[in-house]
């Protein structure tokens, strides 16, 4: 009777295995789970790493490819906001971690698991308005005593990595032809789903790629989640991701910041802070509402603790101060390449220690050879 | 490991078989390799806390055998030896912080600092359930119901069984020892009843419960950002939440033994068709409320005296069983507001009215019962708020926020799209579960199908759902407890 039971439920259980072989066959085809990135870091053997849901892998990359490599000389960190700098915009070794952070309190962890050797020479440090705000969710700024980095890649596919492959591919996002374009590659071009379908993801030198993004871009396609910035307006009209309303930074932050502006200065690490640019509808808005007085507060704050640090400080919060505009971003509150080349332009101009390690003249050329208002570099990715 | 995880996936199947084909000629064999799971599984969970169950656990048989073959003064020494020690690690780990934060708090608010620490551990999985599995024996030999057991493999599979070790239910010595005690042979028909009370508690938790999570959580973790209508329906969904997820787990709990030839106690029959909070209690988590009632409420009297002292007891067990779920002012409020619920139907002797179903000879319900289950599921939800909250603070918030002009609002969420499927979708349940209240779970309802097809058709789209909608592992409600 054992047997009777254990071979009704393989029969009934047939039709869900093979649905999850072919689902385990995707993933392991597109590279999105079963690649060990391991096999890639550090070596010149790949373009394009882009996870649709195993965005946790992005960190255990940027972590360990700095640790890999040789040092670095200029290394940017940040959360998402410093993404669009690129290695061919420096005359020096440049790896963007960008992605690898979300938090003040995980800037100096970051570093201290890392081998000393493998400290830059310039840090450039994304600071996002909303680090200091402590209304932000999850804005628990305790200690981190684990290497996280180490802990957030993972080789199996849990199951809703699973389910979200099984509904891509029931709504058409994961075509064949896109499992067939993965299958015949040869090699590690491109890791993960979003490489093969939208070609985004993170370059080989840490920066962030939005291939058809910038193309729905410049077609001003209309069911971008974010046309007209109207996704950005719905979260200042509720208060909420990355846009909670708050009238005081957060000190607690500031305490940490000034901390890890002393760990960089024992190391003799130079660093060129900022705060990223918000599309200026989008800043007018937040500022019409009076919700958001940190703002106001903000840029002072880190002037001051910046000029006591001896660090550089840029602010970047209005996109016009930086001879940018709202045509150059990639959203409301995400510059594109472009914008990102003219604040590099005016740190540089305003005698940034970054000076050593690029040529201004080169990449007012670059800016002057942009293809369009949202990259200045092209990618191919054969 | 949680029960719908891809780990218990494939542990169970192997306990399955090496219990049925490797071990199952032996009783001896079946209860020490079912013992060695248990505590495997147990071990997944934290292997440093396994010692204090199996500390517990030897207390707790050495005592029984030390009570039954006392007399006198010298067994009640033995007794309140094992349950101060067993409360003593329960007040330690889960009560120790609450209270001296308390005191803390008190001593300041009157100008007074003190140093007193808190400590700084987890609290080890399960210790609720497994505390009072063991408190049960004890007082059922003390009071000579059950002879002491003089084997520890079985006294430890009983306290440690893993289907029930990490949430329940709180099985009885007088009902779970003996089926250990007999050898086990496979039935079909169990089995694959078992297997359909595993697929329905999956349904319950990783669609029902977690998904109605997501707006309980809209509700509470944004309360000043929502409308009253918005708060209103997060306590509703709240509601679905915690029912789906226990019973949910409690399905599994109980499907799973089946699979290993054990019957537990039923811990949940239907509790929101419930008429009124007497009936309520006595259908939702049944070995909790039953475990107060004999004893605590028995011991202390019942019913059997005045009418003060009646009200007393009451009192006292809701507010032991608001304070057995967790170590929080909330918790022990909630419980207060049971009693002050049950109070007049105890004072009217309204409160043993109900003892079949509502609906159990018609279709559907009365407008009466029907009016009854309404008002008794509202009273439910305002109580959750405690129950859910953060703090005092954030319950008192919630309800000012939720009696304001804004509950007569339309809805408004992120999702609606998912709101809206939800909504169906809960609907939908109620109703099968209305079906199937007259059985021991809502799926079995699918006997009635002659069409095998129709019936494997049914099954494969729970299962469609379950794949679809679940997936976030999120851990279940009462494993904090």
């Amino acid at each position: 009777m054992i047997k009777k039971l254990l071979q009704r439920l393989f029969l009934f259980s047939l039709p869900f295995l093979l649905v999850y072989l072919i689902l385990l066959g995707v993933l392991f085809i597109c590279r999105e789970s079963f690649l060990n990135p391991d096999s890639f870091i550090g070596k010149n053997n790949y373009q394009l790493v882009g996870y649709a849901y195993n965005e946790g892998n992005y960190r255990y990359i940027k972590w360990k490819e700095i640790q890999t490599r040789a040092p670095y000389k200029i290394l940017g960190l940040g959360a998402s906001r410093i993404g669009e700098f690129r290695d061919s915009m420096f005359t020096s070794s440049f790896y963007n971690a960008t992605f690898s952070v979300k938090k003040v309190n995980e800037f100096k962890p970051f570093f201290q698991f890392l081998p000393v050797e493998k400290y830059p020479e310039v840090l450039v440090l994304c600071l996002d308005q909303h680090m200091f705000n402590a209304s932000y969710n999850n804005h628990d700024l305790a200690d981190i005593k684990e290497n996280k980095w180490l802990a957030s890649f993972s080789f199996w596919p849990n199951a809703e990595v699973i389910q979200s492959t099984a509904k891509g591919i029931l709504n058409g996002k994961i075509s064949w032809s896109t499992i067939h374009q993965a299958w015949q590659q040869e090699g590690l071009t491109k890791i993960g789903f979003q490489a093969f379908i939208n070609e985004q993801g993170y370059r080989y030198d840490g920066s962030k790629c939005k291939t058809k993004l910038i193309e729905r871009l410049i077609q001003k396609d209309k069911t971008l989640d974010d046309f007209e910035f109207r996704d950005t307006y719905r979260r200042i009209d509720q208060g909420i991701h990355g846009f909670e309303y708050c009238s005081d930074i957060d000190s607690n932050a500031i305490r940490i910041l000034s901390n890890f502006f002393d760990f960089c200065h024992q190391h003799q690490i130079k660093v060129v802070a900022y705060l990223p640019p918000y599309a200026d509808a989008v800043l007018d808005r937040m500022q019409a509402t009076k919700k958001y007085e940190y703002l106001n507060k903000l840029p002072s704050a880190l002037n001051q603790l910046c000029v006591s640090k001896a660090v550089e400080f840029y602010d970047f919060t209005r996109l016009s101060t930086f001879g940018s505009s709202d045509n150059e971003v990639i959203d409301g509150f995400h510059g594109g390449q472009v914008a990102y080349l003219k604040m590099l332009l005016r740190m540089l101009e305003q005698g940034s220690v970054l000076n050593q390690y690029a040529n201004y003249k080169q990449l007012q050329l670059d800016l002057k050879n942009s293809p369009n208002a949202y990259s200045v570099y092209r990618d191919s990715f054969d | 490991m949680l029960f719908n995880s891809f780990s218990f996936a494939l542990f169970l199947p192997l306990v399955f078989l090496i219990y049925w084909y490797l071990v199952g000629g032996s009783l001896k064999k079946q209860n020490a390799f079912l013992l060695v799971s248990s505590y495997f599984f147990y071990a997944c969970w934290d292997w440093q806390f396994l010692f204090l169950l199996m500390f517990s656990t030897g207390l707790d048989y050495w005592s029984g055998i030390m009570i039954e073959s006392r007399e006198g003064r010298s067994r009640s020494f033995f007794l309140w030896l094992s349950i101060s020690i067993n409360l003593g690690f329960l007040f330690l780990f889960k009560y120790y912080n609450f209270f001296i934060d308390s005191l803390k708090e008190l001593v300041y608010a009157v100008g007074i600092d003190t140093n007193l620490k808190s400590l700084d551990y987890i609290l080890p999985v399960g210790i609720s359930f497994y505390t009072f599995h063991g408190l049960s024996y004890i007082i059922d030999v003390y009071y000579k119901r059950i002879k002491a057991e003089r084997f520890f493999i079985d006294y430890a599979l009983f306290v440690s069984f893993f289907p029930l070790l990490v949430a329940g239910p709180i099985e009885r010595a007088t009902h779970l020892l003996p089926q250990i005690k007999q050898k086990r042979f496979f039935q079909y028909k169990n089995s694959v009843d078992g297997l359909r009370q595993i697929l329905w508690g999956l349904f319950k938790k990783m669609v029902i419960a977690d998904q109605c999570a997501v707006f309980a959580d809209v509700a509470f973790n944004s309360t000043g950002d929502q409308s009253g209508m918005n708060l209103l329906l997060g306590l509703f969904f709240f509601s679905f939440q915690i029912y789906g997820d226990f019973s949910g787990y409690s399905d599994i709990a109980l499907g799973v033994a089946r699979l290993f030839g054990f019957e537990l106690l039923r811990n949940f029959a239907f509790p929101f068709f419930s008429r009124d909070i007497s009936e309520f209690w006595r259908r939702w988590h049944i070995s909790l409320s039953s475990w107060f009632r004999d004893y605590v409420f028995i011991p202390l009297g019942g019913s059997r005296g005045t009418m003060l002292k009646t009200i007393r007891n009451t009192i006292v067990i809701f507010l032991l069983s608001g304070f057995w779920h967790g170590a929080n002012w909330t918790f022990v409020l909630w419980g207060a507001l049971h009693a002050l619920y049950i109070i007049p139907l105890v004072v009217f002797k309204q409160n043993r009215n109900a003892s079949l179903i509502a609906g159990y000879n018609s279709f559907g319900p009365s407008f009466k019962e029907l009016f009854q289950m309404l008002s008794t599921f509202l009273l439910l939800s305002l109580s959750w708020i405690l129950f859910r909250a953060n703090n005092l603070n954030h319950s008192f918030y919630y309800l000012r926020r939720l009696f304001t002009k804004s509950i007569f609002q339309m809805p408004n969420y992120d999702d609606m799209f998912l709101f809206y499927g939800m909504s169906v979708l809960v609907v939908l349940f109620i109703g099968v579960e209305w079906l199937g209240r007259r059985k021991q779970f809502a799926l079995q309802i699918v006997d009635a199908i002659s069409s095998k097809s129709l019936r494997y058709a049914i099954y494969y789209l729970l299962l469609v759902l379950i794949f679809f909608m679940g997936g976030k592992s999120n851990q279940f409600i009462y494993f904090q407890f």
